[in-house]
């Protein structure tokens, strides 16, 4: 399968998938199936990101190379080296990176979530932070939290950055 | 392989010390050494754990920069944040502990893009000291 991707800056449906079809034999192949599916902003991101590294991209979940969803960046797992998770901070190639991880699990539902014609519970991202699903990781968020409302407002394109803000700010336990 | 407290430092612990190994299960478990750049380990470094409902433990290295902590002492509810502490020296990790309980799991060597490397207590050896573990 291949796959591209076009990206218009910061519209409720940012990106453009386009893919084409299984073609072992390309030769062989007498038709080409492409499918125009929507993604959440690209240009909204980094802060999505940023929320989605600390609630879920540390080294012992999904800032893991053999993870499916991958967030990468500061903290975290990096994309290349010399970085190391203690590093510089989160790169314009990791944020990126972690985009297209996310926008490729389940891009058809994706584009139907992000049209509005589907609920964000269809997407196992959000059924499994939600712990509607079996999540190694536990439930990492509850409907209408912070965490939950920085991913399912960007998803929709209602996206408000403060949600996200709010779990990369929140206070540690006090560790004194 | 010789047994006890001492023995593997800087492996992943939970390997073994998990309830399907062959070993006394531990839900963290991890060696503490004196710098990014040294292998010698750090005795006597309390090592605390903080987890999401605010519950904590301690633990101290022994001369082999091991700590431990048992589920029947603490149980591993992520996230937890984890800091450590050894006279005026304090030192925080950055991001929380979510999965896995063996430091090494993380905090392998070489540090590299995915891994943070191994878990040191002193940032700048040149301006804070301790002394290093003499291990018998």
């Amino acid at each position: 399968m291949s796959l591209s991707i076009r990206c218009w800056p910061r519209s409720g449906a940012g990106l453009l998938l386009l893919l084409a079809g299984c073609a072992p034999n390309l030769e062989a192949q007498t038709y080409e199936h492409e499918a125009v599916l929507a993604a959440p902003a690209a240009a909204d991101f980094p802060v999505v990101s940023d929320a989605l590294l600390l609630s879920c991209g540390t080294l012992d979940c999904h800032g893991q190379a053999g993870r499916n969803l991958r967030v990468y960046g500061y903290g975290g797992l990096r994309l290349s080296a010399p970085d190391t998770p203690a590093g510089d901070p989160t790169t314009d190639l990791e944020y990126l990176s972690s985009y297209v991880s996310l926008v490729s699990l389940e891009p058809e539902t994706l584009s139907e979530v992000a049209t509005l014609q589907a609920d964000p519970n269809q997407l196992s991202l959000v059924r499994k932070t939600r712990g509607i699903e079996h999540h190694k990781g536990g439930q990492r968020a509850r409907t209408g939290d912070s965490l939950d409302r920085c991913i399912v407002l960007w998803l929709t394109g209602k996206f408000d950055s403060a949600p996200c803000e709010d779990v990369v700010n929140a206070p540690r336990p006090n560790s004194e | 392989m010789r047994e006890g407290p001492l023995h593997r430092p800087g492996q992943p612990c939970l390997l073994c010390h998990d309830d399907a190994g062959n070993a006394p299960p531990f839900s963290v478990a991890g060696t503490v050494y004196i710098d990014a750049n040294s292998l010698q380990p750090i005795e006597g470094v309390t090592v605390t754990l903080i987890d999401a409902l605010g519950n904590r433990f301690s633990s101290t290295t022994n001369c082999a920069g091991n700590f431990f902590a048992r589920p029947g002492e603490y149980s591993l509810e992520g996230p937890i944040w984890v800091n450590m502490q050894r006279g005026d020296v304090f030192r925080e990790m950055d991001t929380p502990v979510y999965r896995d309980g063996s430091c090494a799991g993380c905090h392998g060597d070489p540090a590299g893009p995915a891994s943070a490397g191994h878990v040191f207590l002193i940032d700048d050896p040149e301006v804070e000291e301790v002394p290093v573990s003499q291990c018998h």
